[in-house]
């Protein structure tokens, strides 16, 4: 059943901006003890692949679903009264696995908008050995059909999403994502659930005081694999248009905004109109 | 990187210092043969950006490492 939530936001500017540039965000360790033992019990009963009644559980909803840590920054990246999932999967993997091949999932839209985002779940410690999520940082920007993506293989620069139990990792839903290889004996749970935004974006986060879009920084950790200056030009849309100033956003080129200048002033071709 | 050895494929070293070359220059120093070079065309057009671009398929035959 769809259900909207609310919650005090989390985030600060420079916390939504850090998610614009990477894709995605960990929270490790956020869930408590009892609330992972029960899922792992849980799963371990009901070990299908859409075990939606989880999401009609209390304690569920309360301490995964709504997690106050998870929660405030989905609320700070899908804005006021975002919808709850209405589907969860869970990825329960008896390892040791080869990898997956690298995939976007299914009818991901492209394009600086953040309509939904695409959670993690671990009721359980995964570690390296036990083939954690493999993400290439900022590959939300990197527009690809999968069957381009299928030959990769290993990628410079990917992260796994190895951490200790009751962590969250919050995704963009057009990351480029795998299951990554595992050594270990294990059965590994991975639930996924989505959270969809139902109010028109807006800078209804964290306000910093001290931060100034005009001088933020915008650059992106390497490698990003994009032409030089394409990650602040990116990343400076998708954060106007978390701000609802879309209609704002344009870049005069050269070294003019959004690049990070060393200049003696702030830099040339600020958008008109951008609420400072 | 992704290897195809003797019909086995593989992501080869997870550390990318282990990989077997560090450049595509150093790899066909090294007798490997460019087969298929990077779509260059994807990264035409500025308004977006397309797959990982740059992109090379190297073969070398007969030789085993």
């Amino acid at each position: 059943m769809k259900t909207t939530y609310d919650c005090s936001p989390t985030l600060d500017d420079n916390g939504v901006l850090e998610f614009c540039k990477k894709g995605f965000l960990t929270l490790e360790a956020v869930v408590d003890d009892e609330t992972n033992r029960r899922t792992n019990e849980y799963a371990e009963e009901h070990s299908g692949l859409e075990p939606n009644e989880l999401l009609d559980q209390e304690w569920f909803l309360n301490g995964v679903i709504k997690n106050e840590y998870a929660a405030g920054a989905i609320r700070s990246l899908l804005g006021k009264d975002f919808g709850l999932p209405i589907l969860i999967s869970n990825h329960r993997t008896q390892t040791p696995m080869p990898a997956q091949e690298w995939h976007v999932d299914g009818n991901h839209k492209f394009g600086p908008q953040l309509e939904y985002l695409q959670v993690f779940y671990l009721p359980q410690e995964c570690s390296r050995e036990m083939g954690p999520t493999e993400i290439i940082p900022g590959s939300h920007f990197l527009f690809s059909h999968m069957d381009a993506m299928r030959q990769i293989g290993r990628v410079r620069g990917s992260y796994h999403a190895s951490a200790p139990a009751g962590s969250i990792v919050i995704t963009h839903y057009g990351l480029w994502h795998r299951r990554s290889e595992s050594s270990a004996q294990s059965i590994r749970n991975n639930l996924k659930y989505s959270y969809w935004r139902r109010s028109a974006p807006a800078r209804d986060w964290r306000i910093d005081s001290n931060f100034d879009v005009e001088t933020a920084d915008y650059t992106s950790p390497e490698p990003t694999y994009r032409k030089q200056h394409r990650p602040e030009h990116d990343t400076a849309e998708m954060y106007l248009w978390l701000r609802g100033e879309h209609d704002k956003f344009q870049v005069i080129g050269g070294q003019g905004w959004p690049l990070t200048g060393h200049g003696n002033d702030s830099p040339y071709g600020i958008p008109q109109g951008i609420q400072l | 990187m992704r290897i195809i050895e003797k019909g086995e494929i593989s992501d080869g070293p997870e550390n990318p210092d282990n990989w077997p070359y560090q450049t595509v220059l150093d790899a066909i120093r090294d007798g490997w043969s460019v087969i298929k070079f990077p779509e260059l065309a994807l990264s035409m057009d500025e308004s977006r950006t397309y797959g990982l671009g740059f992109e090379f398929i190297l073969e070398r035959k007969g030789v085993y490492r």
